[in-house]
This record gives structure tokens, sequence and C-alpha cells, in this order.
């Protein structure tokens, strides 16, 4: 409940100290003592009156309270006293910048004390007085360099030095340095002496800047002095260490450094006794130095305690067992690797660093390869020599092993004794020189102990070492390799790319890794120069392939960049009608590259190819049939392990079969496209004749068939038969085994006896799957969650606070506060402006006006005056005449 | 030949009988010259054609120009034209002077009959239009003359004929005229022109009849008539004629403002109270649809059947005021077999939706044209876009959609990658639209009968034609399955959505239909080596060759199994000697 009018009166009355309890005398007579008791009673009251005034308060009504709501801002306000505040403060401020405007000069009275109406003239001249004196003491201050911070050169203060340096000078000199602490030092007592005396009179005086800084600048230096002082006492302390150093040298045993200079010596020149600061520059960077190298041979006699060998136990020999168990784990690492790398899933970094690092070790990053070989090349028709037409590679290897033998080896011996490589030759050698292999290499030991026969003839060894020569330079491009081997027979090819590289391992020199991969792709030119000859020599180009194979493993990338540039030349350019060669290059891709993975760089593009080919390329003869054929044998290689489905090589076998059986099909089963033709088709005549000659297993395709294009029908037939049946083992678990494979079967039945055992196979197959089919059960995942849309709950809800800091993002509440603030602020400095400026004409007015009341007062006076005058005359002429008309 | 100088010598007190202007006019230009010579000209030139040249051929023209007395010379330069020994130079100089001539002597009414006329002055003027009509028929024969240039001036001779005669030989009775007689010597002349050069008719049919609304109107009356007249067309232009009428453009449709571009009429042409034929926007689409209809009846071969297809949507249907006269049409390429019927279906879709065509048997008919070669032509991709929009109502039995959904998955097994990639996230949608179907891709047994009736075999018929009665929605995707183990790595990750959670609302069928082995294998291409590959760690034994073991044995066939390695398929098969 409120109080009522009247006693709030009175509440704030006894408040303000106007009525009630009378002070007590004492401090009443202090406060007669102040000139303006009075004055200050008077100005209570007034604002007592003012706040009981209700014409002074304002009130915005409120039409509805809201609960909760905090108190409205500006609700209740008094627009007089405001208004009074502001047009004080502008009095203050403003007027007398008008006032002062287009006026310069003036004087500000700042004598001391002169605003101060609480000083009686007495104190205000004793003060004047002080002030004066205080000065006068501070003289030439302001000039006086010596408060400025030290200039300091590497850490050592340069007054320091010359301090030094000038000591002796110093004592006659009366120079204001020499003197100067001293001076300085009188000149603070006495300050803070005058300080003193000032806090008595004047408790609240703060301490002035400059004072601030002097006391700072003093203590800095003392504590200089002390640092310099820890020093010193350090010093002293270290040469004491410095001259026992030899008992400790003694103690621990060990001669004294030879380097180190005897104690003599140092105590003549005595560099640590005196600081630093005393001498030249020159002096004490020979000193440092010398420090240095003394701290070095101590660090390394440290260093070398620490290091020292310690006898480790050698590894032991491995038993065969263990050398068994270590190999088949490594077998079981790379089948894993395989695996996973066919699931498509990422080998993962770390592994895929530890695989590559011993490649990378060896392979330049900047392969520059010749890729402009390919096709270059010309010519070369290695008659095939009938003495060596089937000869066995493993002759071809004796030369290699004579090759071994004849000092190359030597070299890289000593590479294999002094490092792990990986890299091939590497291996054949150590294999040869009989020391055990590492694990790394053993997958080419197989490779090698292959090529080195069992038997060895030595008759053989010798006719070829003696034809051929040991050294050849390394071939950059296919058409240096052409010239090279232009007399060399087609079969010591092996031997020559043997022998090119072993003289250039990268082990041997530095530009051999380029070397070698650039004749890592010549070779693959080679290969398929060979191949595209009229008689491809094959032995020759399987041992040239697993030579190119080695190559790989240590120069991947150029490799595979030019089998993938080959293969897009074939893709855009003959996808139709692959040449022999291309056959070649993508039976290599599957002997190079693991085909069973996910994807792979040169795999799929290949596999791309190979099934573009079949799904794109209808055949019209008997050679596309042949081609076909083999891709599609190509097809079910790079399968063999991932056992991926086909569709295009099914379709092509279906299509084939179809084209060459007897007679055609009234009703085509199943759903491969057939493009109908009808001259790839077998005699039924020969067909019978072909049963009747022959029941044991018919021939099988010849590759060089393809180039000859003479190839045997039935032949065909049996092939792709037997293609069909190597599809069907494939894909055994594909679970629409039976759907692909029924249409074979109503195929097959007019081919009824050559396709009998086939027939039945399937048949058992196909009523195997699906007797053990289960129905599809693709989506065993956990029930999707339906999503639900909760309200969102404030838990820390407060009316109070207004809706915008109530926002989740503080970034956004940030810029709305910012915001706010920017509108208010503008609101007010226009409400300012606009205020200024009625207060400026306000004033102006008010100073138009008294200058106008001034005019006319002056005017007024004047007419006044001289009226008053004139009346007199006035008068006294009326008088005179008056007298006059008397 | 009519010897017409005795005519015009008696011509001319006639003349000047009747008109004063016209007297003085023709007293001027033609002054009396002796006959006999300009005959033996005549026949000279005429004769001796070797000796003409360019200026001769001007200066004959001059003459005629000059005086009527000179009209004979017309004959002399047809003479030139017609002459098959002229070189093609002045055979051109020949034709144009010839053109420019009769332009002038039309602008001068010569070849119009007066009513007022005597007879002197009828006969010169039939005379003159019994040449005219010659020169214009040998024009016509022009255009199957050896040469582009030849052909190419012939026919804009003719076509400023065309412009000349609707001017000046206009019948004052009628307001729009347009020489429809003239023109249509000149349309059949292209269309029967079996020498005529392909590129030669194309540039006209694009300058002339495209552009102008008039000449097109003409162009397809005659047309009309001349296809309705079959024998008159020999077979193996009818793939040009298809060519040239399908590459006109800017057809008018039932949107079509009034028409404004004329040739031969006059562009500001005030319209007749009763508009004419010519003018008349549905008189236009009707002569284009009798054109257009009497061209199907022809035996077109199938590529131009194809291509009338293909724009038949776009831009035919629209200009025909009575689409369903097509459907006869439609049916019959949409029974034929081959890819018609999958070009016929847009046609055929947009008769049922705009044009209320009921059409029976609609989804069990499009269910038959999912065969084998479906998959593997190039309008795969058009015809699925068409599919989705067929199976995109969500009131189709489940029955229905189970069918396309399993034939589909059927036609993958036998399908390139381009277009597995298609179907998948097509049947992804289809599965998504009709919950019911998603029985096919998850099937658990009720209870343990169930189990008992499961014998493994595929309850779906894939003899049945009808998509209702196939029992595909018992039967299990399994095709699906089996295309998660494609070859093509891209192929077996994209099949792979099916076997996940169906998260996605849909697929955008229309992001995968456009792929084929050559964009894969760009793809492929495209990413640069920057990992080393892998390389295989196990050298093979041998590659093209038997072990050195039996290597000797290469010569006896059937010494195979044991040395064989496992699984080398390459040397089971194939023989490396």
């Amino acid at each position: 409940m409120a109080k009522s009018q009247l006693k709030r009166l009175k509440e704030s009355l006894r408040s303000a100290g106007v009525t009630g309890q009378q002070k007590p005398k004492k401090a009443k007579n202090r406060r007669q003592q102040s000139s303006d008791s009075r004055v200050d009673k008077n100005v209570a009251l007034q604002s007592i009156r003012e706040e009981f005034n209700p014409f002074e308060i304002k009130t915005t009504k409120e039409k509805f309270g809201i609960i909760g709501q905090k108190k409205v801002k500006g609700k209740e306000g008094r627009p007089g006293l405001s208004k009074q505040i502001g047009e004080d403060n502008r009095k203050k401020t403003l007027l007398v910048e008008m006032q002062r405007r287009n006026k310069s000069g003036g004087i500000i009275d700042r004598r001391f004390g002169e605003n101060d109406p609480t000083m009686t003239p007495e104190e205000r001249m004793l003060e004047r007085f002080a002030k004066e004196k205080q000065k006068r003491v501070r003289g030439g201050d302001i000039f006086n360099l010596d408060d400025e911070d030290e200039l300091t050169h590497l850490g050592q203060s340069l007054g320091g030095l010359k301090d030094d340096f000038d000591r002796g000078d110093a004592m006659d000199n009366d120079s204001d340095d020499g003197n100067g602490p001293t001076l300085e030092f009188r000149k603070r007592l006495l300050e803070t002496e005058e300080d003193e005396e000032e806090e008595e009179g004047q408790p609240e005086r703060k301490k002035s800047k400059a004072e601030v800084m002097k006391e700072v600048i003093s203590k800095s230096k003392f504590h200089k002095y002390e640092r310099q002082k820890a020093k010193e006492d350090d010093e002293e302390e270290r040469e004491k260490l410095d001259a026992e150093m030899g008992s400790l040298w003694a103690l621990l045993g060990q001669k004294q450094p030879s380097t180190t200079r005897p104690a003599g010596q140092e105590d003549v020149s005595g560099t640590n006794n005196e600081p630093l600061g005393v001498r030249g520059s020159a002096a004490k960077e020979l000193e440092k130095e010398v420090e240095a190298g003394k701290n070095d041979e101590y660090d390394k006699a440290v260093r070398e305690m620490m290091f020292d060998a310690r006898s480790k136990p050698s590894d032991r020999t491995k038993t065969e067992e263990e050398q068994a168990a270590e190999e088949s784990e490594r077998l079981k690492k790379l089948e894993d690797e395989r695996q996973r790398r066919m699931r498509g899933e990422d080998v993962s970094d770390k592994e895929n660093d530890n695989d590559q690092a011993n490649p990378d070790s060896i392979d330049d990053e900047d392969y520059r390869g010749d890729h402009a070989v390919w096709g270059l090349g010309e010519g070369l028709r290695p008659a095939i020599n009938p003495k060596y037409a089937d000869m066995n590679p493993d002759e071809l290897v004796d030369g290699d092993y004579e090759v071994s033998e004849d000092g190359y080896v030597d070299v890289d011996e000593a590479g294999v004794v002094e490092g792990d490589m990986s890299d091939d030759y590497d291996s054949e050698a150590s294999s040869i020189a009989g020391s055990a292999a590492s694990g790394d290499d053993s997958d080419e030991e197989g490779f090698l102990a292959e090529l080195l026969p069992g038997t060895k003839d030595g008759k053989s060894t010798t006719t070829t070492g003696d034809k051929l020569a040991f050294t050849f330079p390394c071939p950059q491009s296919h058409q240096e390799f052409l010239e090279i081997t232009k007399s060399i027979p087609v079969d010591d090819l092996p031997t020559v790319v043997q022998r090119i590289r072993v003289l250039y391992h990268p082990k041997l020199a530095e530009e051999n890794k380029v070397k070698l991969a650039n004749f890592s792709t010549v070779l693959l030119a080679h290969i398929l120069h060979l191949a595209n000859t009229p008689n491809p020599p094959f032995p020759v180009i399987d041992t040239l392939t697993r030579h190119l194979h080695a190559l790989a493993k240590t120069y991947p990338i150029p490799v595979s960049q030019f089998i993938r540039e080959h293969v897009v030349i074939l893709q855009s350019t003959r996808i139709s009608n692959p040449t022999p060669a291309d056959l070649v290059l993508l039976t290599a891709i599957s002997a190079i590259f693991p085909t069973s993975d996910h994807f792979h760089q040169v795999v799929t593009p290949a596999l791309i190819v190979i099934h573009q080919h079949l799904s794109q390329t209808p055949p019209a003869s008997h050679r596309d049939l042949a081609i076909g054929a083999y891709l599609i044998t190509l097809s079910i290689r790079y399968q063999s392990l991932s056992k991926r489905f086909s569709p295009e090589a099914l379709n092509y076998v279906y299509q084939a079969i179809a084209l060459l059986s007897p007679s055609p099909f009234a009703k085509l089963p199943g759903t491969f496209p057939y493009h109908s033709r009808d001259n790839l088709r077998i005699k039924s005549a020969e067909f019978k004749a072909a049963l009747k000659s022959k029941t044991t297993p018919i021939d099988k395709l010849k590759f060089s068939s393809i180039s000859t294009g003479s190839i045997p029908p039935i032949t065909l037939l049996t092939t792709f038969l037997s293609l069909l049946s190597h599809l069907s083992n494939l894909w055994t678990g594909l679970p629409s085994h039976s759907e692909l494979f029924t249409p074979a079967i109503s195929l097959l039945k007019p081919l009824k006896p050559l396709s009998t055992p086939l027939l039945t196979s399937l048949s058992t197959i196909i009523t195997n799957n699906l007797s053990n089919r289960p129905p599809l059960q693709l989506h065993h995942h956990r029930p999707l969650p339906i999503p639900s849309n909760y309200p969102a709950f404030d838990e820390s809800y407060n009316p109070e606070r207004h809706p915008s800091s109530r926002d989740p993002d503080p970034d956004r509440r940030e810029a709305k506060k910012l915001k706010a603030e920017i509108k208010r602020e503008k609101k007010g400095a226009v409400r300012e402006l606009r205020k200024d400026a009625q207060f400026i004409s306000r004033e102006k007015m008010k100073k138009d006006k008294q200058e106008s009341r001034e005019y006319h007062e002056k005017m007024r006076k004047i007419i006044a005056r001289v009226q008053t005058e004139e009346g007199a005359e006035g008068n006294r002429w009326e008088r005179e005449k008056r007298k006059m008309k008397k | 030949m009519p010897t017409p100088t005795s005519t015009k010598k008696r011509k001319q007190p006639s003349s000047g009988a009747t008109s004063a202007s016209k007297a003085t006019k023709k007293s001027k230009s033609k002054p009396p010259v002796a006959e006999v010579p300009k005959d033996a000209v005549a026949k000279r030139s005429s004769e001796n054609p070797v000796a003409v040249t360019q200026d001769s051929i001007l200066v004959l023209e001059e003459a005629i120009i000059e005086s009527p007395k000179n009209y004979n010379q017309i004959v002399t330069l047809i003479g030139y034209f017609n002459d098959p020994v002229t070189s093609p130079d002045l055979c051109i100089t020949s034709a144009v002077a010839l053109c420019r001539t009769f332009c002038r002597l039309m602008s001068k009414k010569r070849l119009s009959k007066k009513r007022t006329g005597s007879a002197e002055e009828v006969a010169v003027s039939t005379w003159l239009k019994e040449r005219y009509n010659e020169y214009f028929a040998s024009l016509c024969e022009a255009l199957e003359r050896e040469g582009p240039a030849v052909q190419n001036t012939a026919l804009t001779l003719l076509m400023r004929f065309i412009k000349e005669e609707a001017l000046y030989l206009k019948p004052s009775h009628e307001e729009a005229y347009f020489p429809h007689e003239s023109f249509g010597k000149i349309v059949k002349a292209v269309l029967t022109g079996e020498k005529m050069e392909e590129d030669v008719k194309m540039e006209w049919a694009e300058k002339y009849i495209t552009q102008y609304d008039d000449v097109r109107y003409s162009f397809f009356s005659a047309a009309g008539h001349i296809l309705s007249e079959s024998d008159s067309i020999p077979t193996s232009l009818l793939s040009q004629i298809v060519s040239l009428i399908l590459s006109i453009g800017n057809l008018p449709t039932a949107k079509t403002d009034d028409f404004s571009t004329f040739y031969a009429l006059p562009d500001d042409l005030e319209p007749p109270r009763k508009t004419p034929p010519i003018l008349s926007l549905t008189a236009h689409r009707r002569t284009y649809q009798t054109t257009i209809l009497s061209l199907l009846r022809l035996p077109l071969p199938d590529f131009s059947l194809k291509s009338i297809l293909n724009s038949l949507s776009p831009t035919i249907l629209p200009v025909f005021p009575q689409p369903h006269t097509l459907l006869d049409f439609l049916l019959s390429s949409y029974s034929h077999g081959g890819v018609l019927p999958l070009l016929s279906l847009s046609g055929i879709f947009e008769l049922i939706t705009k044009h209320n065509l009921d059409f029976p048997d609609f989804y069990p008919r499009l269910y038959a044209l999912l065969d084998r070669h479906l998959l593997h032509t190039r309008y795969r991709s058009q015809f699925l876009r068409l599919l989705e929009t067929f199976l995109s109502s969500t009131h189709l039995p489940a029955q229905l959609i189970a069918s396309f959904i399993k034939r589909l998955s059927r036609l993958c097994l036998s399908a390139p990658p381009g277009a597995i990639v298609a179907i998948v996230p097509f049947i992804y949608n289809l599965f998504q639209a009709h919950k019911s179907t998603t029985y096919m891709m998850h099937r658990e047994f009720v209870d343990e009968d169930d189990e008992a009736d499961w014998d493994g075999k595929d309850p779906f018929d894939e003899s049945e034609m009808d998509p209702m009665k196939t029992r595909a929605i018992e039967s299990c995707v399994w095709e699906l399955k089996s295309v998660m183990r494609h070859w093509h790595p891209n192929v077996a990750t994209l099949a792979r959505i099916v076997e996940e959670q169906f998260t996605k609302e849909r697929w955008a069928v229309e992001d995968f239909l456009d792929h084929g082995f050559g964009s894969m294998f760009e793809a492929e291409i495209k990413k640069d080596i920057k990992k080393a590959p892998v390389v295989e760690w196990d050298i093979p034994k041998r590659i093209f060759s038997y072990p050195p073991v039996t290597a000797e044995g290469d010569g006896k066939r059937g010494a195979v199994a044991p040395v064989v390695e496992k699984d080398n398929v390459l040397l089971e098969v194939w023989d490396f000697a």
C-alpha cells in the first residue's frame, strides 16, 4: 500500500535534512563554515518540490498489463527535468563553443585555486608560491635525456660500456652525464619530500603522469643494477668451476681432450674474469668462438659416451620351417589384399605405402616415355632359324648364367649384400649366387628357377655365348631396339633383353632408372611388333612378356601408361577388327595385372574394349568368329578368380552357335541379340562327315589361323561349345544361372552327338541350381525409423528476455543486438542534433533580443538626453517668447 | 514455226486505230525492218550454235525488247537454250536473257489477252503465250540437266516467273491470285526430277516453301495431286521426297496467326470478303494433311518411315486438322516388326492423351515390345522415356508392373552395360512407386507349407503375352542379383542400389539413359594414373605356351591335361604353336 502524499513529503524532508532532529553543534558549525549551506538547503528543497509536483511527472498509461513482463523503460518520465538537464549540458558545451566561435585567443585563468571557492585568498597565495618554487626547482628537466630508456647493443647497455671506458675521465669531467645520477637522485629526494608535503596538505591529490614515469624509471634502474651484480656473481662462480675442470676429468677417468686449452692459458687470457662489457667487440667475438668450440668438444664427448654401441645379438639363421611359414604368411597376405581389391574395398594407405615402398625407391617419378615408338618399327622379319625353331627356352637361360658369371654380377652382388632389393635381377643374381633370397624376391625366384635349367647344357651355352655380344646400348626407342636386334635371331632376344637389364640395372648408375623405364615400353612395343609378324614366335613372346612383367613391377606407371595408350588406339580405330598384336596385348594384360580387381586402371579399359567388340561386332566371317572366340577366352581368363558376369560373352557364344549350326532355328530361345546370316553355317554333310571321322576330341583352334584366315568351322563350333561349358562352370554360383543357360539346351539339341556331354552336364547343373535356389531376400535391413518431429521446447525459457536474445544462434543474436544498438544510437543522435539546433536558434534569438534591447535602451537614453536638453532649450525659448509677448 | 511477222505487219495500223498513245509508242519502238534477213539470221544462228557468244545473245535480247518485229528472235534464244551442245555458261546467259525478255513483255501486258484487242493483237499475244509456255516447260526440263549451277539458275528463273505471273497475268476478278498451274509444273519437276541434285531441292524448300505462306500452300496442293497419282513417281525418289517434305518448317498449327509473308501475293493484301483458300489457315492445314496422307499411302522404304515417325509428334501432328486420320498409319507401323513400333509409340501416346483415342490392349501391346532387340537398338533411351511415362500411374495393377519389372530384368541378362545402367534405376523407381512389387526382391516364407511348396523354379512365364497373367509377382528378380556381379565395376556398383535400403524417393532415369561403351571407355581413360597400378605379384609359369616338359609334345594333339595350369582357359582352348 502506497504511503500518502503527506507522509512521503515528511519523509523526504527528513532525509534531506531540512526538518527533523537538529544536528549536533559541531557539525552545524562545520556546515556554517562552508559559505553555501543555505544554498544547499535551497537546492534540496527545490528538488523535493519538483519531485512532489504531479505536473512534472509524465506517465504513459498501460492498456493491458502483461504478466511476467519486466518494467517497461520510459513508462514514467520527467520531461521537464530531463529537458533542464539537456539545457544545462548544452549551456556548458554548446553555448561555450558558440560564444567562442569565430574568435581566437582569449586568456583562460588557470591560476591556482582561482576557481575554487573553498580556498581563502591566503591559501591561494601560499599554494601559488609553492608551485612557483617547484617549477623553478624542476628547471631544465624537459630536455634531460637521462630519463630516456637506455640504448643497448647485443643486450649490453651502451651507456654501461661508455661508463666503463670513461671511468678515468669521469672524475675530472663536470659534465651532466657524469653527475647525472647523483643530481637526479637528489632531485628525486626533494620531489618526494615535496610530494609528501603536498599529500599532507591535500590528501586526495593524484600523482601526475610525469611523477609516475619517474618512479618507474628509477625502479628499473635499480633492478638493472641488481641484475648486473647477479651476473657478475655467476661469472665468478663459473670461473671457479672452470678451474676445477681438470680434477673433474681426472674423476671421470679420462684424459683431458687435447683440444681443450691448458688451464694456464685460460688464466692468461683471463677471459671470464672481467665483465663482457669491458672488452672490445672483436675480442669478444673471438672469445665466444673459442668458448663455443670448447662446448662442442665437450658435447661431442658426452654424446659419444651416450651413443656407445651396445652389443646386440645377431640375427639367427631361420630354419626351413620358419621360412616356409613366413612364405605362406606372405602369400596369405597377398591373397587377402587381392580379395579386398576384388571386393572393391580401398586398400588402406599405409599398406599401400608398404607395397609401393620398394618400387618407389627405384622408380624415378619424372618418367619421360617415348610413346610414339609404337608403330615406327618396320622391317625386322625374323627368319626363324630352323636350328632354334623348337629350341627350349632353357638353353637361352644358360646364356644368362654365363653372363651372370661374367663380372656383371660382381657389381650386383655388392648390391645384394648391401640392401634388400626387390628388383628382379637382384633376385636372379642372388639365386645364382646361391644366397638366400629375401621374402620379396622369392616370387621371381620361381620365374628364374624355371629359366635356369635343372640340366645344364654346356654346349649350347658356349655357342650362344660366342655369337652374342655381351654389351648392348640401352635402347630408348623401338627404332633403336630394331637396330640392335637386326642381326640377332629371334630366339636370342630373351638373352639380349636379359643382358640389357643386367647392364643397366638401376643400382649401377643414377640415370639407369629412366633408361630402364623407357626400355620397358620399348620391350612392349617389340612384343607387339613380334606378334604382328605372320608367324609369331610364341615361346619368345612368352619369355619377353615375363620380362615385361618383371619390369612392370618396378616401373608400373610407364608400362601401364603405354598399355593404356595402346588400348585407346585400339578402341578408337580398330575395335571391330583387332590385330593379333592387340590380342597378344590383351593377353599380356591378363598376365601382368591382377584382373580380379574391382577396378584397375589398366584392366578395366581393356575389359571394356573386349566387351565392346563382343557386343558391337556382328560376326560376318569365320575369322570374326575366331577373334570373338579368342576374346571370350580372354574374358573368361580375366574373370577366372572374380567370376564376374558378362552378358556379352554369353550372347556372343549363343549367337555363334546359332550361326554355325547346320540348320537355322525356327524360333530362337533366350533373349540374346541375333543378326541372321547364313554364310557361316556348317554344311550338314560336312558336319556329319566330321562326326563320323572324329569321335575323339577335335583340334584346338590355332592362334595363327586368325591372321591366315583358314579356320575349319567345325573346330570353331567345338571351341564355342567348350567356351560355353567354361562359362557355365564359371558362373555356377550366379542365382540366375538356370535362366542364363536354359537357352543353351535348345540350341545344343540339333548338334546332338557332338554336344551330348555338354548337354548332360548343363542340364544337371541347371536342375541342381534350381533346386537349391532360395527366394530372393535382399532386404534384411533394420526398418527405417519414421521421422518424428517433436515441438522445439526451450528448457530455459525466460519471458523477461527479449525474443531476439532467445535466438539459439549466437552469431545471429549478436548481430541483432548490434543492429538494435545502431538503430537506437542513430535515433538518439538525431534527437540530440535536433535539440541542439533548437537550442542554438533559441540562444541566437536571445542574443538578438538582448542586443536589440540594448540598442533601444541606448537610443532611448540618447533621445531622452537630447530631448531633455532640447526641451530645456525649448522651454527657455518658450519662456523668453512668453516674456517677449508680455 | 509460226510466222508472226505477217501478223505484226498487219497489226501496225490497227494498233494505231485503237489508241493514239499506244500507237505513238509502238511507232517509236518498231521501225519497219525487212523481215527476210531476220529469218535468215535466226536460222543461221540456230543451225550454227557454236558461233553464239554472250554478246550476240545480249544483242538479240536488246533487239527483241526494242521492237515487236524481232519477236521471232525469242524462238532463236529458246533454241540456244534447249540446244544440248550449248555450253552451260551460254545456256545460263540465254536463259537469263529470255527471262528478262518475258518479264518485260509481261510488264507491257503483251502476254495477257485484252478483251478489246483486235484479232492481230490477240494472235500476237497468243503466240507469245505459247512461246512463254514452251520456254517454261524447257526450264522445267532444265532442272534435270547436269550441274547444280544450271539447275539452280533454272529454279530461280522459274520462281521469278511465278512472281511476275502473279503480278501481271492476274485475272481482274480475282483478288488473291497465285499461279497455281505454273507452280504445279515446277513442283512436279522438282519432285519427280531424278537427276536433280538433292541439295538444290533442299535449298529451294528452305528458301521458298518454308519461308512464304502462299508458296507453301501451293506446294502442298500440287504435291498432294502428284503423290496421289502414285505411279508417276519412281520408288527410288520416295525417300528424297519424304526428306524434302519433312524439311519444310514453319508449318501452320491451330495456334498460328494469319498469314503475312507472301512471295507472289502483294504484301499489303486487303483480306477479301470471302477468304480464298490460299489465305485460310484451315485450307492450308487440310492440304498438308492430304499431302501427308497420300504420301503415307505410297510404298515408303523403312528408312523414310522411321524419319516420318520420328517427326510425327513434334511437327506433323500439330498441323493436322484431323489427327485421327493418322491412326491407320500408326497402327500398321505399331504392328510392324523391328523398331517401328517403338517410334510410333509417341504418336499413339499423343493421340490417346490429346485426341481421346481409344486404344484397346495398350499395355499388353506395350509389353510385347520388350523383345530381345529392344535394349540393343538406338531408340532404347527414347523408348524408356516413354515407358516411364506409361508406367508412372500408381493406379496400375501390381501384377502388370511386376511383369514389366521381371521382363526388363530378364532382358538385363543379355543387355549391354549402357542399357543395364538405365534399367536398374528404372526398376528401382517402379519398386518404390508400387510397394506391393517389392515382394519380388524380398520374399520370406509365410509358413511351412509355403516353404514346402517352393521348388526353386521361376514361376514367371516368359512366353505369356498378357502381362496380367505372367505370374511375375510370384517370382523374384534373381537377374538383378546376377547383375550385381557384372564385369564393369560401375554397373555392378549401381546394381547394388536394389540391395540397399530404399531411402531415395526416385532416381532421375534421364541421367542414366545416354551411356554406351564409348562413353564408358572414355570415362575410364580420362582418369589419370595417380597411384601406381597394382601389378600381379605372381609371374605365371607360361602364358602362351605349355611348360617345357610337354613342349616337345606340341605337335601331338590331345596331350593336354596334366601339365596345364589349373583354370588356364587360354591354353586349354587355343593352340599357339
